[in-house]
């Protein structure tokens, strides 16, 4: 007979997400097993039971929808509300890596550590190229996809501090796609400091602005989804923002600022790379799930 | 809640592992279940469960179709929406029934252990002779009848070896739906439990072959435990909660928190009343407390939210109280825990979609059925 072990002390929590994940980023239901997806009324269900699982969610980041026109289709007809419907399966969701949470201004302490534009796209090119996509075409304009602005509003009620994601009643900005590959149909967006608000980044009205990279590559996505991609498999990328410490107390005698903040913020570059890279190398797998490549 | 109408206590096999051996003689009148069918309508106006179990419910074919007939009378009349399940071990289902169960959408369950070295090892008839070759002809009747129907099959530690090939064999067979028990009272030892660690390992590993291929099917103890992770504190709310989800009521009609207590009888302190008088409530919450107490040593357990130490049926079976957790259940959740998660880890870090919707996605049973039907 076997005798009664003593408790676990400890036991690892589980590299996989709460069900509660869905609420939070209802991408996670975009990709679909590939035998659903010649099926018009499953992929109707599925965009349905994403909007369900959005609906359901407690948290004010994701902001209200974005309305967005679709794009013209390949062969040249305009995408109505089933293709874009059809259309949803075509954006990968948004693989987490890294919380892409950062401020900068007044009373920040730990500034982030932004990757640039043209570092990261050449770095998720470099990647890609990798699996085989070969992205010609770079800074490509899907003007019928149109991001509206927005602003995180903080307001006192009861003495408590609250905030939410409001849309600002100004001209929405036409997408440009960081890079397309037009002969495997695949395309990508990278969410960085510098387009943080033109892809619908909520502003801050304030000395200090706060970012949320993921968040606002979801609202992105969402935006595809609804308005369409136009037969693109596309991957939406974010900054992860690591942040570095840079007190000044461990600067060199005579060390340049310029050579202490590149040597100080050298860990958290490398570290947002490696992150971006397995986001990447999670858009690829995903397309080679959906029978892409 | 939903009731569980044990039948009789007649069985045409004598499996060896069974924690209710059949003893003839007594079988529930229709008068018995006519008020266990009204006392379901009260317990549950508005959605009413009701299965039937035994012995052997299909010895009682007739009962079955009689109190069926009665539920619906009562639905009609606008007091409950009954559904119907019956669990069997397969020997006497034939087409007779099998349209009925369809007329009716009464799901069936048919108990098989796996390929016919596991099967035979338990499941024999009184002479002690096998009962493969006909459950699983009867099984693949029910299958082409009813795609959809679950079997239940129960390891045992000189069957623990045939464990991931009968898994195997059954989801070739074409079920999708396995629930698999260990039989907690045996007695495992240390090589069973090795060997049992072996076999969900190689599982596992089919888990994730058949889930990258695009197979649909629910294989019990592993969507268990990654259940008990993704659900949280919905899961917790979920598990096994002694006389909170279901009811028992034996052939004289006394009614019991779960299936084992009814071969405790009326005068235990199990009986928490009859389908004519009802519940004694103060019983029932004291023996559903003494039940969820916490236990010792499992308070201190890192992974007790995701155990089914809080099984009392299973507890008074193994080792002959509620508030006692056998040693083999402890093993048990320590082995297919990790194994589990490494599992979903292994999937979700995939994407994998088919285990995403299956996993986190509330309308996948329908998208499942549509899948299905459309193909």
């Amino acid at each position: 007979m076997v005798e009664a072990p003593e408790p676990i002390d400890s036991y690892p929590s589980p590299a996989y997400p709460l069900r509660s994940a869905v609420s939070e980023d209802p991408s996670l239901l975009s990709s679909v097993p590939s035998t659903w997806t010649h099926v018009r009324e499953i992929m109707g269900l599925v965009s349905l039971s994403a909007v369900l699982a959005s609906g359901c969610s407690d948290k004010p980041a994701a902001g209200p929808s974005t309305p967005a026109v679709a794009p013209a289709t390949p062969d040249g007809g305009s995408a109505a509300d089933s293709a874009a419907s059809a259309d949803a399966s075509m954006v990968a969701p948004i693989f987490a890596h890294g919380e892409g949470r950062g401020a900068i201004g007044c009373i920040v302490m730990s500034p982030p550590v932004f990757l640039s534009e043209d570092e990261a796209m050449q770095f998720v090119i470099e990647e890609l190229a990798i699996a085989g996509i070969d992205i010609t075409r770079k800074n490509v304009a899907w003007p019928e996809i149109r991001i509206k602005r927005r602003l995180l509003e903080w307001n006192v009620v009861d003495g408590d501090l609250h905030d939410r994601i409001v849309e600002v009643d100004v001209d929405p900005v036409p997408l440009s796609m960081d890079g397309v590959d037009e002969q495997r149909k695949v395309a990508f967006e990278f969410v960085s400091e510098r387009d943080y608000r033109d892809l619908g980044g909520p502003s801050c009205m304030s000395s200090v602005q706060d970012y949320d990279m993921r968040g606002t590559a979801s609202n992105l996505a969402r935006c595809l989804r609804e308005g369409g991609t136009g037969g693109h498999r596309v991957g939406v990328f974010y900054d992860p923002v690591v942040s570095a410490v840079m007190s000044g107390a461990d600067r060199l005698p005579d060390e340049p600022w310029k050579t202490y903040h590149q040597r100080m913020t050298a860990p958290a570059r490398a570290e947002a790379k490696d992150l971006l890279r397995r986001q990447v190398a999670d858009f690829v797998d995903w397309l080679r799930q959906q029978g892409a490549l | 809640m939903h009731l569980t109408l044990h039948l009789t206590t007649a069985c045409s096999m004598a499996c060896t592992y069974c924690y209710a051996p059949p003893r003839p003689g007594h079988r529930m009148s229709e008068a018995v279940g006519r008020a266990a069918v009204d006392f379901g309508a009260r317990l549950n106006p508005v959605n009413c469960g009701i299965i039937f179990f035994g012995g052997e419910p299909l010895l009682e074919k007739p009962l079955i179709r009689q109190l069926v007939a009665y539920a619906r009378s009562l639905q009609e009349r606008g007091l409950s929406i009954f559904h119907f399940k019956v669990t069997t071990n397969g020997l006497a289902l034939d087409e007779e029934f099998l349209e009925f169960a369809a007329e009716e959408n009464i799901v069936i369950a048919v108990s098989i252990d796996g390929v016919r070295e596991a099967h035979d090892a338990h499941r024999v008839l009184g002479d002690g002779s096998p009962t493969f070759d006909v459950v699983q002809k009867k099984l693949r009747m029910l299958l082409d009848a009813r795609p959809y129907s679950s079997v239940f099959m129960v390891v045992n530690p000189d069957t623990v070896r045939y464990f991931s090939q009968s898994v195997e064999f059954l989801l070739d067979l074409g079920c999708r739906y396995m629930i698999v028990s260990l039989n907690y009272a045996a007695e495992w030892t240390e090589d069973d439990l090795r060997l049992l660690e072996k076999e969900y390992s190689r599982l596992g590993r089919q888990y994730v072959k058949w889930t990258e291929a695009g197979r649909k099917f629910y294989l019990s103890p592993f969507e268990v435990k990654i259940s008990s992770h993704i659900k949280g504190e919905d899961y917790r709310r979920d598990r096994c909660e002694l006389g909170a989800r279901q009811f028992s009521v034996d052939t004289a009609g006394y009614v019991y928190p779960c299936i084992q207590f009814p071969a405790a009888g009326p005068e235990s302190r199990f009986c928490i009343g009859s389908v004519f008088d009802g519940v004694d409530e103060d019983r029932l919450r004291s023996l559903h407390d003494e039940a969820e107490a916490p236990k010792d040593p499992c308070r201190d357990c890192a992974i007790r939210d995701r155990c089914n130490h809080t099984c009392a049926c299973l507890n008074w079976q193994t080792t002959g109280t509620i508030t006692r957790v056998s040693p083999v259940l402890c093993r048990h959740e320590r082995i297919i825990t990790p194994i589990a998660d490494g599992v979903a880890e292994t999937l979700y870090g995939k994407r994998n979609a088919l285990f995403i919707h299956k996993h986190y996605n509330d309308a996948y049973p329908l998208l499942s059925l549509l899948q299905d039907t459309i193909a």
